[in-house]
């Protein structure tokens, strides 16, 4: 008799965990399509306030191009800024800085409101892809570790690997109800006929709000990105 | 330079051979793109450095690197006649049958249209 009840019991608690785990994987499941659902559609307030954003910089002309769109959007509009570029990029962040300083002196605020933050690269150009398995995953929990300190509303990239965690998070973000962010994605203008890995990861799993391209041809190959014309 | 273990050799062309000088690495080059009549570089993104003072450009393809999306870019401006591209072992026949006067001139582009769908997306009201 007394086997009967605990073996019934055992079978209880094993059949709730069993409920449990199947009924938050459908939750998780039911939010994660909603996000992708919502992904995309303008945001529905209007007049909003100022937006935290954060800012992807990346060697190379990411940057420059960056900068480029930096000086055209309202800053009263995108702060507090954040900028992140890789742990091995310092010139990245020391244009940031010179903008920002030439940001404050003109508005004659004293000191500069943004940060400058660096993160641990997911793969360092011509890294095996097999590695980079593993430098992503380390880069992914900096990258978490960042994201929990900045919780942005914005987040602006343009193709550095450093941003595809950084979008990931973002998403993940949106999924759990931390804080809905919306991410735009500015594919550079070097890429013409193929997106970068980070753009077509991005593209393909619908993780960018917006998506811009810079080439008639990347428009008519992704049709869901805008096509913008050249920013340089 | 670079990340190469290559380096020039000085020469100030007094023979009638070409005059070389040579930097490592320079904040801006700017000043010495306003010197020159014509700039042959790689192809990288700071390509538009020359554009913008309107010097006549070729542009050298690296054939050796994986996945050389930088070719794309210079094949582009190429086609679009802004520049002038080349191949390391061609690169002497390319400069002396190339023609300078069917290079046109780059428009400088124009990030406002990503600021104004950006703005319009998060609901900021028209400039």
């Amino acid at each position: 008799m007394e086997k009967n009840i605990s073996c019934s019991f055992s079978d209880l608690s094993s059949n709730l965990g069993i409920s449990c785990f199947i009924a938050f994987i459908t939750i998780i499941l039911v939010r994660v399509i909603y996000v992708i659902y919502r992904t995309g559609k303008p945001l529905s307030k209007r007049s909003p306030q100022a937006l935290s954003t954060l800012i992807v910089l990346g060697s190379g002309g990411h940057t420059a191009e960056m900068i480029n769109l930096l000086l055209v959007l309202q800053k009263d509009r995108f702060t507090p800024r954040f900028f992140i570029a890789a742990a091995t990029d310092n010139m990245s962040i020391q244009k940031a800085r010179v903008l920002e300083s030439s940001w404050a002196d003109s508005s004659g605020v004293k000191g500069i409101s943004a940060e400058f933050m660096q993160i641990y690269r997911s793969r360092e150009v011509g890294q095996s892809y097999i590695t980079s398995v593993w430098t992503t995953l380390v880069a992914m929990v900096h990258a978490l570790w960042l994201m929990i300190k900045i919780r942005p509303q914005v987040v602006l990239c343009n193709g550095p690997g450093t941003c595809f965690p950084l979008c990931v998070i973002a998403f993940i973000f949106k999924v759990i109800g931390i804080r809905w962010s919306s991410i735009f994605y500015v594919e550079s203008i070097a890429r013409v006929k193929r997106l970068s890995l980070s753009g077509l990861l991005l593209y393909k799993l619908r993780i960018a709000d917006q998506f811009f391209v810079q080439w008639p041809q990347l428009h008519r190959k992704y049709p869901r990105a805008h096509y913008v014309g050249c920013l340089m | 330079m670079g990340r190469g273990s290559y380096l020039p050799t000085e020469s100030t062309g007094d023979d009638g051979s070409l005059a070389v000088d040579y930097f490592k690495f320079s904040s801006s080059i700017a000043d010495h793109l306003r010197s020159a009549s014509l700039v042959i570089s790689h192809a990288e993104k700071r390509t538009f450095e020359g554009f913008g003072l309107g010097k006549p450009l070729i542009v050298v393809v690296n054939e050796d690197l994986m996945d050389n999306h930088q070719n794309e870019l210079a094949e582009e401006l190429a086609e679009r006649k802004h520049l002038v591209c080349a191949r390391p072992p061609t690169l002497h026949q390319t400069i002396a049958s190339m023609d300078l006067q069917t290079l046109v001139p780059y428009s400088p582009g124009d990030a406002t249209p990503v600021a104004k769908l950006i703005n319009r997306f998060l609901g900021f009201p028209e400039d």
